[in-house]
């Protein structure tokens, strides 16, 4: 193709470009690609987005990468679990556990690092023993809520994690200055907080108590600077 | 006769081990009323210096006459007094420690250690687990609620 054929917009001897499966370079990957079609003539090229669904974040440098991917795996995680999954079991009394049958059907993203889905086991299986000798069971609507929040961001930390006598799990998060946080799993995606926050040395510790949805503690967590000692 | 328990002296709370954190501590939500036993007015503590004085021993007659059943790993949890007062006092000004000495029965020994933390929020309520949380923070030790006789 000449420069004055370029230069004219004439596409007729796009030919050339018949091997060139895909374009890439682009800032998007898997999304689909350029291709010619030779069904035409001229030729012409056209945009062929690919037939799955996958979308892979190429912009490494955007402050906002981090969050738009732990936003994505949590929604995914969830739409896999809820969705091509089916219910989850709901059986408190199953050995395996909600946890592993959730974290088993979630994508690569959304899993638990293995150590820390391996300490969750653990201790949810220990609690559940203890919950039947003490006379009561797991609540299943708690245990849901705490492995989707807890799964929502990979980089968490893990928590200390214990039962309360009305069947719901608490999870708590503290550090050696005196800040914590403790997120009683209600069921129906809520939540009870309770915060100490030491914003300070030699300031008294703030303390607020609430309840939120899961979606909403993200709020408290921005209020209270929470995100170094939940996140890795 | 009921009465505040000293500032400077000690109590023990039995703490199931479901409530016992991984890393050993005890749980701010052992620390409140049951939601279930609304006929409940108070928790359940032993005052050790009730008994003659040297810890193991104290320790040992807060095991011997406690009446609740207690599992290899639960614990007791040992806090003190002034502590809990001076910690819960920002948040709750009508808490109060009492001795509560409990009479012999057909199959338990009269126990004369038996206290009560007093004052607290109904347990389902979102104060209830702030103020379990401080008492939780009190605590100075963690002792073996069951001591085995092959380890003595």
């Amino acid at each position: 193709m000449s420069t004055a054929e370029a230069q004219a917009g004439h596409a007729s001897r796009l030919d050339s470009l018949a091997d060139m499966i895909e374009l890439k370079d682009f800032g998007v990957q898997d999304g689909g690609c350029l291709q010619i079609d030779e069904g035409c003539r001229p030729p012409k090229m056209a945009w062929r987005p690919n037939e799955h669904t996958g979308v892979t974040f190429l912009a490494q440098e955007n402050d906002n990468v981090e969050e738009t991917r732990r936003a994505m795996a949590a929604f995914h995680a969830e739409a896999v679990a809820l969705g091509e999954a089916g219910e989850p079991s709901l059986d408190a009394t199953n050995p395996v556990g909600i946890l592993d049958e959730l974290n088993a059907h979630s994508s690569e993203e959304a899993q638990l690092p293995s150590a820390t889905y391996v300490a969750y086991m653990r201790r949810l299986a220990y609690l559940r023993d203890e919950a039947i000798k003490d006379g009561y069971i797991l609540n299943p609507a708690s245990e849901v809520d705490f492995q989707q929040f807890v799964s929502s961001a990979p980089n968490m930390q893990k928590a200390n994690l214990v039962l309360m006598d009305n069947g719901n799990l608490r999870a708590i998060w503290k550090d050696m200055q005196g800040t914590r946080i403790g997120l009683q799993f209600l069921g129906g995606r809520m939540a009870q907080y309770v915060i100490f926050k030491r914003r300070s040395q030699g300031l008294p510790i703030s303390r607020v108590v609430g309840r939120d949805s899961l979606e909403g503690l993200e709020r408290q967590f921005d209020a209270f600077d929470l995100h170094s000692l939940l996140y890795k | 006769m009921r009465g505040n328990i000293p500032a400077g002296d000690h109590i023990v709370r039995y703490v199931k081990p479901s409530m016992i954190q991984d890393d050993g501590t005890a749980d701010g939500s052992d620390f409140r009323l049951r939601p279930a036993r609304p006929d409940e007015t108070g928790l359940s503590v032993n005052w050790l210096e009730a008994f003659k004085p040297g810890k193991r021993n104290q320790l040992d007659e807060a095991r011997r006459l406690c009446r609740l059943r207690r599992q290899l790993n639960g614990r007791f949890a040992e806090m003190n007094v002034g502590t809990i007062m001076r910690e819960v006092a920002e948040e709750l000004e009508r808490l109060q420690i009492v001795h509560d000495p409990l009479e012999a029965t057909g199959e338990f020994e009269a126990d004369p250690s038996h206290a009560e933390i007093t004052g607290l929020p109904p347990g389902d309520s979102d104060q209830a687990i702030l103020v379990g949380d401080l008492i939780a923070e009190c605590v100075i030790e963690m002792h073996p609620a069951v001591v085995s006789k092959n380890l003595e």
